[in-house]
């Protein structure tokens, strides 16, 4: 029998990227969480950067929610369990509202308030309209009757006159209160230039930040009517949480799992640490800008970030670079995603400067101004890999601004994934392979992917295995 | 008499600002002219540079329809009239469509193609946009249902992608056809992209970027459905109403001559006010304030706006003719000056930190600032004896300047208007009058203010008649 779940919730959505919705979700968060609530944050769509500052805003992880990657059971799924326990579950949209991936819409962020019966807040960019905007939002009621508009947060107001016109005509045309109007903040333009662009890792005052949008939003929204608002959302029916009882078998308990998280790695899904876990293994956080070497593992997981930003570092990071290139000619199993694919490579060249990486693949990567690859990413397995059965299809995303160049199917290492849909390396391939290692620009969700877990798992427990009969035969 | 007249007639509109609506429709009207069409451009409201823009596209004037400023009925008659001899009226409108003076949208675009009956093709940027563009120009649709949106051009398109995804989008959904879509990388493309819309009396080559922009419409948006567009709107009636103008020329009066600064410095005139000078019975004659040493034998001069800001060294160099101006002044020459003349007559212009000194007419100074200072409609009391306007005379124009005067209240200055709605000097204040001379931000259509071309014809009379008067004294003397 489904259970009922009373989970007070919000989506915040705009009519397009750019419309200032992550500052306002943000300060909506933090303000919440000041005045004591539990706020349960949820980011839609394949995202680090947002999910961090969502995460960070509520002190708590943020958990993204994704009907493409995952199905919407599973999104459905996860954000009942990861928001039961809370006050409030609040979750940032992306893109415009009615914006997926064809010209229906399919797995927009309305689809995704539909799919959790949330009500939904419109962030407006008013910059250069005034009655138009009322058109905008009686657009968005009509194109969908289901999707629940319930409110509208006005954003780059210019006065108090821009104010007026533009909340009489909305609410006279669409009957939907106008909550609050956010004037052009020359303050707040620097979080918000920051926003989505750089990671919290790396910003000294990311947590003054939030606290300077919800400041403003204290100031500028009546954040009291967005707890009202939430409160009206139905029960949400589900099946029962399930209880992950096969996986509890800890069949890899003893396991040891690097993941290196730093402020240069810093692209990990949690569901993807979980699933890691669940059966046992443990997860040894590293870190490759100290010079320290690698401890013994069976496993390595290096996820996307800004190896960019922090190039000389990792370049002059000898102790550690060289002892990982030892370890992976010895056969360790390492799974780098993106930003991991990077440094993983004979070089990286930012501008004008090169800089040495660890050398593993015959690789040279260029970092490049505008995105080299954006969206979602399909890749059929078409070679042997440590990780994948020949055959599988992955779905993730990508999101780089690097390209890589040199010869892949060269000093034994070889590309295993065909690409289906996006770019990967060159539009047709990606999943470069050599020793034990898989080098790639997919960020896989484990929701979405079980297969990615397991491979990495599998992977360790054989060379856990492998190593225990050398050492056994040495002795 | 009401007459029923067609011609065919778009409107582009846009959803907010910045979408890109004077370049497309600078590119529609150039494209169309190529293909032999004869164009009548107008722009919706009071703006000079984007209407000299389209002038130079449709090679002929662009007149500036604004019913704020006019009235329905004068914006029908300008149109009507404007479009005799013309195949097609394209009008460029402003702002987002429903974008008017108030909450109601009164006065916005949507308006005035009602106004017009003239159906619209929207300007849609599609920048991190997809199917949420179908919603948005659903709305439109249903917001005000007797407009008649009759296209959609997708503009800052990124890949062909995006294109289908926008174009099922938009017409399975709102049902209007996509008669177009550019390529975000087309404009960063154009070699003369660097004119962006500056004004063109600067550029050289601004033909060369009107063709360019031409091709690239002709490519991308479907001019034949547009063309089609245009000739479905239905026919128009109007009732000419009298000319007021040629009922205030008495056969008798005597022309009068108005000398006009046009240069590069002060291009601002809207065609009407100079046509309305001469309906009243005066000769104009062009003057530069950059080339001429001497000020012609006039018995008036208008000082339109402009950029004396980007000529400042020019015009401060050329002492001679400001020595002219200042010594015609001083001996009761009537000068109007709006904006830009305004801040010539000043002591001196101030940009950044440096001091250019200008004709010193009024004993204050122009400061140039990096944000507009007043931007808008404006509506002054006439409150203060001056030589152009009667006592009590309420004067609705629009303003917009990035300068400010200095001191802001001038203890020795005579200000003629008391502000009602908008900035103007400052303090509730415009209009400097120093004897005949009047300096204003506030700038007139002669559609909308009539008291502004009778004003100036009336102050040249009284000059010429003082004026001659002196000039005969002396020779009567002589002979004497």
């Amino acid at each position: 029998m489904p259970a009922m779940f009373n989970i007070p919730r919000i989506v915040v959505a705009a009519l397009k990227g750019g419309a200032g919705k992550t500052l306002i979700t943000v300060g909506l968060i933090r303000d919440m969480h000041r005045r004591g609530m539990s706020v349960a944050a949820f980011k839609k769509g394949p995202d680090y950067i947002d999910a961090g500052w969502l995460g960070l805003a509520a002190r708590t992880q943020c958990h993204n929610l994704d009907s493409y990657l995952t199905g919407p059971d599973q999104a459905r799924q996860t954000f009942i369990e990861r928001s039961v326990v809370g006050d409030i579950a609040i979750v940032e949209g992306n893109r415009g509202v009615f914006d997926g991936v064809d010209a229906q819409g399919s797995f927009s962020t309305a689809e995704l308030a539909k799919l959790l019966a949330a009500p939904t807040i419109i962030v407006v960019d008013a910059t250069k309209v005034t009655r138009t905007a009322a058109a905008f939002i009686l657009g968005c009621k009509l194109l969908d009757p289901d999707l629940r508009i319930s409110a509208v947060i006005l954003n780059r107001v210019a006065g108090t006159r821009h104010e007026t016109v533009l909340r009489e005509a909305i609410e006279h045309a669409c009957a939907v209160s106008v909550i609050g109007a956010i004037p052009k903040l020359p303050l707040a333009d620097f979080p918000q230039r920051h926003l989505g662009l750089i990671s919290l890792y790396e910003h000294p005052r990311a947590d003054a930040f939030a606290d300077a949008a919800a400041d403003i939003l204290a100031k500028y929204v009546d954040v009291e009517s967005v707890r009202d608002l939430a409160r009206t959302a139905p029960d949400l029916a589900a099946e029962p949480l399930p209880q992950h009882a096969p996986q509890n078998e800890l069949r890899h308990l003893g396991l040891r799992i690097g993941v290196i998280k730093d402020s240069s790695f810093q692209f990990y899904y949690p569901e993807n640490l979980e699933a890691l876990q669940a059966t046992g293994a443990s997860l040894i956080m590293l870190n490759a800008l100290e010079p320290r070497e690698l401890p013994s593992l069976d496993a390595l997981y290096i996820g996307g970030g800004f190896p960019e930003t922090h190039a000389e570092r990792l370049a002059r990071n000898a102790v550690f670079k060289d002892s990982l290139l030892q370890a992976i000619r010895s056969g360790l199993p390492v799974y780098a995603e993106c930003g991991g694919l990077m440094y993983l490579a004979r070089c990286l060249h930012v501008d004008d400067r090169t800089y040495p990486m660890v050398g593993v693949f015959p690789l040279d990567v260029t970092l490049h101004r505008k995105p080299q690859g954006h969206g979602y990413i399909k890749v059929e397995i078409v070679r042997a890999n440590p990780f994948y059965p020949v055959g599988t299809v992955v779905t993730g995303h990508e999101f780089h601004y690097s390209s890589v160049s040199g010869a892949p199917d060269d000093e034994g290492s070889y590309c295993c994934f065909e690409v289906m849909r996006g770019h990967g390396f060159d539009g047709r391939k990606d999943g470069i392979c050599v020793y034990n290692c898989l080098g790639t620009y997919v960020h896989v969700h484990a929701l979405g992917t079980p297969s990615w877990a397991e491979g990495i798992l599998d992977s360790a427990a054989r060379f856990a295995r492998r190593r225990g009969m050398n050492q056994g035969a040495d002795r | 008499m009401t007459t029923t007249y067609n011609v065919p007639r778009v409107v582009i509109a846009a959803l907010k600002g910045g979408a890109g609506k004077t370049l497309i429709t600078l590119g529609v009207i150039a494209a169309l002219r190529k293909r032999g069409w004869r164009m009548a451009p107008f722009k919706k409201g009071p703006d000079y540079i984007d209407a000299a823009w389209l002038a130079m596209a449709g090679g002929s004037p662009c007149y500036n329809l604004d019913r704020y400023l006019f009235g329905a009925e004068g914006v029908r008659n300008s149109f009507a009239s404007h479009v005799i001899g013309k195949d097609l009226a394209v009008v460029e409108g402003n702002r987002g469509l429903f974008d008017g003076v108030d909450s109601m949208g009164t006065y916005s675009t949507a308006d005035l193609a009602r106004v017009l009956q003239a159906p619209v093709v929207l300007i849609v940027d599609a920048t991190k946009m997809t199917r949420t563009a179908a919603a948005l120009v659903m709305g439109c649709q249903k917001l005000e249902p007797d407009i008649r949106l009759a296209g959609v051009i997708l503009n800052k398109v990124a890949g062909a992608r995006h294109r289908t995804v926008l174009t099922e989008a938009v017409e399975n959904s709102a049902g209007v056809p996509v008669i177009g879509s550019i390529h975000k990388l087309m404009w960063s493309r154009l070699p003369q992209r660097h004119l962006g819309l500056l004004p063109i009396f600067e550029h050289p080559d601004s033909n060369q970027f009107i063709s360019q922009t031409a091709e690239l419409i002709e490519n991308q948006v479907n001019l034949d459905a547009l063309l089609e567009i245009a000739r479905a709107a239905p026919p128009l009636s109007t009732t000419p109403t009298s000319k007021g103008a040629s009922a205030n020329l008495s056969p008798h009066s005597p022309r009068v001559k108005i000398g006009v600064v046009r240069d590069s410095a002060f291009q601002f005139y809207y065609p009407e006010n100079l046509a309305a000078l001469k309906d009243h019975g005066a000769d104009l004659l062009e003057v530069s304030a950059l080339a001429d040493a001497v000020l012609p034998d006039v018995h008036a001069l208008y000082i339109g706006g402009g950029f004396p800001e980007t000529h400042a060294e020019s015009l401060a160099a050329n002492v001679a003719f400001q020595t002219a101006l200042k010594r015609a002044v001083e001996k009761g020459l009537p000068v109007y000056a709006e904006c830009g003349g305004l801040m010539y007559l000043c002591q001196s212009l101030v940009i950044d930190d440096k001091t250019f000194p200008m004709a010193d007419i009024f004993p204050v100074k122009a400061v140039l600032q990096r944000r507009p200072q007043g931007l808008g409609y404006i509506t002054v009391r006439v409150v203060r004896p001056n030589p152009f306007y009667p006592l009590g005379k309420e004067l609705t124009g629009h303003e917009f300047h990035y300068s400010t005067l200095s001191p802001p209240t001038c203890l020795r200055c005579d200000y003629a208007f008391e502000v009602l709605r908008g900035t103007g000097i400052g303090n509730q204040r415009d209009g400097l009058v120093y004897r005949n001379a009047l300096g204003t931000y506030t700038h007139l259509h002669a559609i909308g203010e009539e008291a502004w071309a009778s004003g100036i014809i009336a102050a040249a009379r009284r000059f010429a008649a003082v004026h001659e008067e002196n000039q005969r004294s002396p020779r009567l003397c002589g002979e004497g």
